[in-house]
């Protein structure tokens, strides 16, 4: 079903889009030009998702020996954190970091110039 | 209550599913209590009631502790604001800042609590629209009264070498409450931070405010010097006792070896049952309960999954070394039976619900926990934290949620 469609210029990468259909609370996603859209509410206690910070997982590097060389910020992975007690979530996929979660995601189609959001 | 919904609702970030969960599960028909919440004070008019009792100039300019919570805006100078008051509370410049400026501070967010500068002013709000706002967003999510803790820099204060300060602030603290709070806000209790460190003089506190209207019970923080199980304490239980009121323990930090974690995750894992396993050892090695059997102890914020542990490890102790804790008329675990526990923050154990009610099931769950938030904290949990526990009867969480408090702190 038809839930939304938005042109893609009104989504910043890594800025959810809060966008509300009915009773919903939808946030929108952008990353490396690809769009995402999950149900504005945490699993965990019920808190609003979409609304927290997106930021990159951590990474450590190490060296030949087992070294903390540094920890830097992924490039690939990047988490949406609920702002109510920090769950995170991959923006990509909506499954949390310990993997017993996971955001309700909707389908995104890609028109061009616009996207549709299906359930 | 005057304060506008439009404070407090559809702020990014903020509680309205909170709200919502309320009203699709009848909270507003029930009577919550949460038994532990913080109330970031206005620090401007709290530092003119302290210059009564300690002429101790302060060092910090009051718009550092304002950050407390103010956890929205601008990060690098919250973490900041929350190293300068660690770093007070505890006396010495700690090695926090590191701690404090990685991806567990930046992960908080509050962006609804009261404190937080509307509108982008600098303007600091008013101690009574910061409780106005406070209860009328604790109402709109079910909860009708709520135990304030002072905040972090009041129950840390038994780290401090200068005891006369944690006497002052202690003092000072009650004062704040009762002149802006108890008595006119129903929905607004308290506990006594009690200076530990100085016994005769948290008695002489005790006694003088412990019978005020909104004054449920004592704090002890356990951050401090020497275990609760010594004499030294005696004069505050007595006190306590003389009173009829509750000693709540709020878990605390320590530092030292082993306390010194190197990491938030480890910190966030075991500081909190730390600090409270090893009081409730003290507590009953020295039989504090059987000297005063009329108190009622609760321990707050520690998670509940340490509670087995401790049970069967004193157990075990005990009978080995029975002669170390000569007053202990029954098992060790028996008295942690005469606990109360306060639920947040709640475990999500690996094997689910059925694990979460073995641990439940270790303890008397239905008369002997107590709700509590731990708002405006980044781990605080919603009624629907009990409510939606599926091994609980309906009259369970109608206990857990309000009622044991009720009848525990004569909360009306």
């Amino acid at each position: 079903m038809l839930l939304a469609k938005m042109r893609k210029s009104e989504i910043t990468e890594f800025q959810p889009k809060i966008m509300n259909v009915g009773k919903l609370s939808i946030g929108v996603y952008k990353f490396r030009g690809k769009f995402y859209a999950y149900l504005n509410r945490c699993p965990h206690q019920g808190g609003p998702a979409c609304e927290g910070r997106v930021l990159a997982k951590t990474i450590r590097e190490l060296d030949d020996h087992g070294n903390r060389v540094r920890d830097c910020d992924s490039e690939d992975r990047i988490n949406i954190l609920c702002p109510w007690h920090g769950f995170d979530y991959d923006l990509q996929t909506g499954i949390s970091s310990n993997n017993k979660l996971r955001l309700r995601k909707y389908t995104v189609i890609d028109e061009g110039d616009t996207i549709s959001i299906e359930s | 209550m005057q304060t506008n919904k439009s404070a407090y609702r559809g702020i990014l970030g903020g509680l309205d599913n909170a709200a919502k969960q309320a009203e699709e599960k009848g909270f507003h028909d029930m009577m919550i209590i949460d038994t532990d919440c913080h109330f970031s004070q206005p620090l401007q008019e709290f530092t003119k009631t302290i210059s009564k009792y300690s002429n101790k100039k302060w060092e910090l300019p009051p718009d550092v502790f304002d950050k407390d919570f103010q956890l929205n805006s601008n990060l690098p100078k919250e973490a900041e604001g929350l190293r300068e008051i660690n770093a007070f509370a505890n006396g010495i410049d700690t090695p926090l800042k590191e701690q404090l400026t990685s991806r567990f501070y930046r992960r908080l967010t509050r962006p609804e609590y009261p404190t937080h500068r509307y509108g982008g002013t600098s303007k600091t709000l008013e101690a009574e629209t910061v409780i106005d706002r406070f209860t009328a967003r604790m109402y709109d999510i079910g909860i009708k009264r709520s135990i304030l803790y002072p905040a972090a820099f009041v129950y840390n204060l038994g780290m401090l070498p200068d005891h006369g300060l944690e006497v002052a602030v202690s003092n000072a603290f009650m004062d704040y409450m009762l002149e802006h709070f108890l008595g006119k806000y129903k929905e607004i209790l308290t506990v006594i931070p009690v200076p530990a460190n100085s016994p005769e003089k948290a008695a002489d506190l005790i006694d003088r405010v412990g019978s005020e209207k909104g004054v449920v019970g004592i704090n002890i923080s356990p951050s401090r010097p020497v275990l609760f199980g010594d004499d030294m304490y005696n004069p505050i239980y007595e006190a306590a006792q003389r009173k009829g009121l509750v000693v709540t323990v709020h878990a605390g930090v320590y530092r030292g070896p082993p306390f010194d974690f190197d990491n938030n995750f480890q910190y966030a894992a075991l500081q909190f049952p730390m600090t409270t396993m090893t009081q409730v050892s003290s507590v009953i090695a020295h039989g504090v309960q059987v000297r005063y059997p009329k108190l009622k102890w609760v321990w707050v914020e520690a998670g509940l999954s340490w509670i087995p542990f401790m049970m069967h490890r004193l157990d075990s102790a005990y009978e080995r070394l029975s002669d170390d804790a000569p007053l202990l008329e029954k098992m060790p675990s028996e008295y942690m039976d005469e606990f109360y526990y306060t639920t947040q923050p709640i475990e999500h154990p690996r094997g689910g619900f059925a694990e979460l009610q073995r641990i439940f099931e270790f303890f008397d769950y239905e008369n002997k926990l107590l709700y509590a938030s731990d708002y405006p904290h980044y781990d605080f949990d919603v009624p629907s934290s009990v409510y939606d526990i599926p091994f609980l009867s309906k009259r369970a969480k109608s206990k857990i949620l309000g009622e044991n408090a009720a009848n525990l702190f004569r909360i009306t």
